[in-house]
């Protein structure tokens, strides 16, 4: 991940939802968490399609980080009407 | 941002007792300009990793994983909603949205990266906000050492009020 969100978020976001999963195993033993992440290259054309690919294909449930506003609000957009995919942006 | 502390520098501003104030100011951008710049800097942060006990063991954790760095405001935050979103998905049972965000709103939010908080009827995930100041080259002991604590707003106060914001979730 690069640019000018990588700092602040980037890869150290990745390493905080494992640590968040890691945690969670204490109290939902036996669920499988997968954490996957993808570049969204500040773009709000690139951020909603890895999101409609990911709730597609990869059968993701929470979308987490997603720096950049207009890239956030996009990814917003492409999963409001998935009844099992949730977004959240810092 | 970077630039506007930069030149406040240059030009003596903190030296002539002015003071600045980059409110979204985050670590990742004190690293770069340097306590030489930045010193005297007045910044508004829910997380900083030398806050408390448990902000430094999170932070600890993630430096064990990223070469040293600390946490971001934005990094800490992904940990906290991820694991918040997490423990909703365990008390409903389900991963269904609509549940899992009314058990978001019920749950009250804590773990080590965000301390205390709570999700509300709006969404907006609140929590304490502080005011810090970024410490002179002779007041830091460390390289992450950045920030001194000078005030606390709690999170009741440190939002735009539900009632003010026009969600249509709250209406």
């Amino acid at each position: 991940m690069n640019a000018g969100n990588a700092d602040a978020t980037g890869q150290g976001s990745v390493v905080d939802a494992q640590l968040a999963a890691e945690d969670a195993a204490a109290f939902l033993p036996g669920v499988k968490i997968e954490v996957i992440s993808a570049d969204h290259q500040n773009s709000p054309d690139i951020a909603p399609a890895i999101a409609r690919e990911w709730r597609t294909n990869k059968a993701v449930n929470v979308v987490a980080d997603v720096p950049f506003s207009s890239a956030g609000l996009a990814v917003s957009q492409a999963v409001r009407d998935a009844p099992r995919t949730m977004p959240r942006s810092t | 941002m970077i630039n506007l502390v930069k030149q406040a520098h240059e030009f003596g501003l903190v030296r002539g007792s002015q003071r600045v104030a980059a409110p979204l100011t985050l670590i990742a951008d004190v690293q770069p300009l340097g306590l030489q710049t930045a010193q005297g800097l007045y910044l508004a942060l829910p997380f900083y990793w030398d806050l408390n006990d448990r902000s430094r063991a999170f932070s600890a954790r993630f430096a064990a994983r990223m070469r040293g760095r600390k946490p971001t405001m934005p990094q800490a935050g992904v940990c906290s909603g991820v694991l918040h979103y997490l423990k909703a998905v365990k008390d409903t049972g389900s991963v269904d949205a609509a549940p899992v965000m009314a058990a978001m709103q019920r749950i009250p939010a804590d773990d080590d990266a965000m301390g205390a908080g709570a999700v509300r009827k709006d969404g907006r995930a609140i929590h304490d906000f502080h005011l810090f100041q970024v410490k002179s080259p002779s007041e830091s002991k460390s390289l992450w050492d950045n920030y001194k604590l000078i005030s606390t707003v709690p999170a009741a106060e440190a939002f735009r009020p539900m009632a003010g914001g026009g969600c249509p979730l709250v209406r």
